[in-house]
């Protein structure tokens, strides 16, 4: 039972990991950490059911570790944006106002082929058509075509607060500084960050703010 | 915080009857691994009721134990103790000493194994 409490912990980890350096691409709709649960459940799960010579719990106890692990990732990752970019990576911005960012694509290991395919996927025929391509941590890619005539202008809103914590590295690249994102908080009549549930701004400029509930 | 109290609370009382687990089958591998060697030396002194009287009790506590055990362990290797229990009984019944000390001995080995298996070891986790 130790040994198996003690495995589960190491498979599981190793499998995350493991999922995490394999790229985004490899994963499809799932988050590292889910894909491996998923992955891992069903043989668990299975194996005694076949064999009726091992004891049930030797399934049952590697599920209910690999749940509770998995809860406790999730609330992790729900706590520290560190933790939730370092198990499940963050979304990288692949076409940005038209343009590839070839780099993006070869740290993320996306073919220009497998780009292609994933746009013909959501009914764009031609890469001219795409303003932001992004490439999400489930290894989905959203696309945002340019817009027609009769269509407001999108831009892609970059996230500066979350959660009451300022990402300062979100900030400098988005070419303000904390003197000015304090001014804008306070228009919206927040006094403190930590207050802030979400703040967002776009390359246009324009600010979406969501207050903290006090009860969260 | 409340999210965090049933997944610690389950991997914990996990973690906790393991160890509970190990702690009690070590502990009942070394009494009967002490009481099988003592079957064994009485046996080797041609005492033989003495001998079956701790192989009696041995195998009494053997089998109060099968249940949780079930639970917890693969079902052969413990058949295959039973196994080495019922043959130890033949061997004594027959008079066939040394069958019956030599039996005794794999009996002591297999449980020495069986209760390898639950410790909490680097080799068992590797």
């Amino acid at each position: 039972m130790a040994t198996a409490f003690f495995r589960t912990v190491i498979l599981y980890l190793v499998l995350t990991i493991g999922m995490r350096l394999m790229g985004k691409r490899q994963i499809g709709e799932l988050e590292p950490s889910e894909l491996v649960v998923t992955m891992t459940l069903s043989d668990l799960a299975s194996v005694p059911m076949q064999n009726f010579g091992i004891p049930l719990i030797n399934g049952l106890f590697p599920i209910t570790i690999l749940l509770s692990l998995s809860m406790l990732l999730s609330f992790i990752s729900l706590k520290s944006i560190r933790f939730r970019s370092l198990l499940c990576g963050r979304p990288t911005v692949i076409i940005r106002d038209g343009q590839i960012k070839q780099q993006a694509m070869a740290e993320n290991r996306l073919t220009i082929d497998e780009l292609y395919e994933q746009i013909r996927g959501q009914g764009v025929c031609c890469l001219t058509e795409v303003k932001y391509a992004v490439l999400e941590t489930s290894g989905k890619l959203s696309i945002f075509p340019y817009p027609s005539d009769d269509q407001q202008e999108q831009t892609l809103p970059l996230l500066l607060i979350s959660d009451g914590r300022v990402l300062r590295k979100n900030l400098r690249s988005s070419g303000y500084d904390e003197g000015w994102l304090k001014k804008a908080i306070a228009n919206q009549g927040i006094s403190s960050p930590s207050d802030v549930f979400l703040f967002t701004v776009d390359e246009k400029g324009s600010i979406h703010c969501v207050r903290k509930e006090t009860s969260l | 915080m409340k999210a965090l109290f049933l997944p610690l609370t389950l991997l914990l009382a996990i973690l906790f009857s393991s160890l509970v687990t190990a702690s009690l089958l070590s502990h009942k591998v070394n009494r009967w691994d002490t009481a099988l060697k003592e079957a064994s030396a009485q046996a080797l002194l041609q005492n033989f009721s003495e001998s079956s009287a701790i192989l009696d009790a041995c195998y009494e506590e053997w089998t109060e134990s099968q249940q949780l055990f079930h639970i917890l362990m693969e079902h052969d290797p413990l058949d295959d103790a039973e196994t080495l229990f019922a043959e130890s009984y033949a061997f004594l019944a027959q008079g066939e000493i040394s069958e019956y000390c030599l039996t005794l001995h794999l009996l002591r080995v297999h449980l020495a194994l069986i209760g390898e298996t639950q410790q909490i070891a680097l080799p068992n986790i590797l």
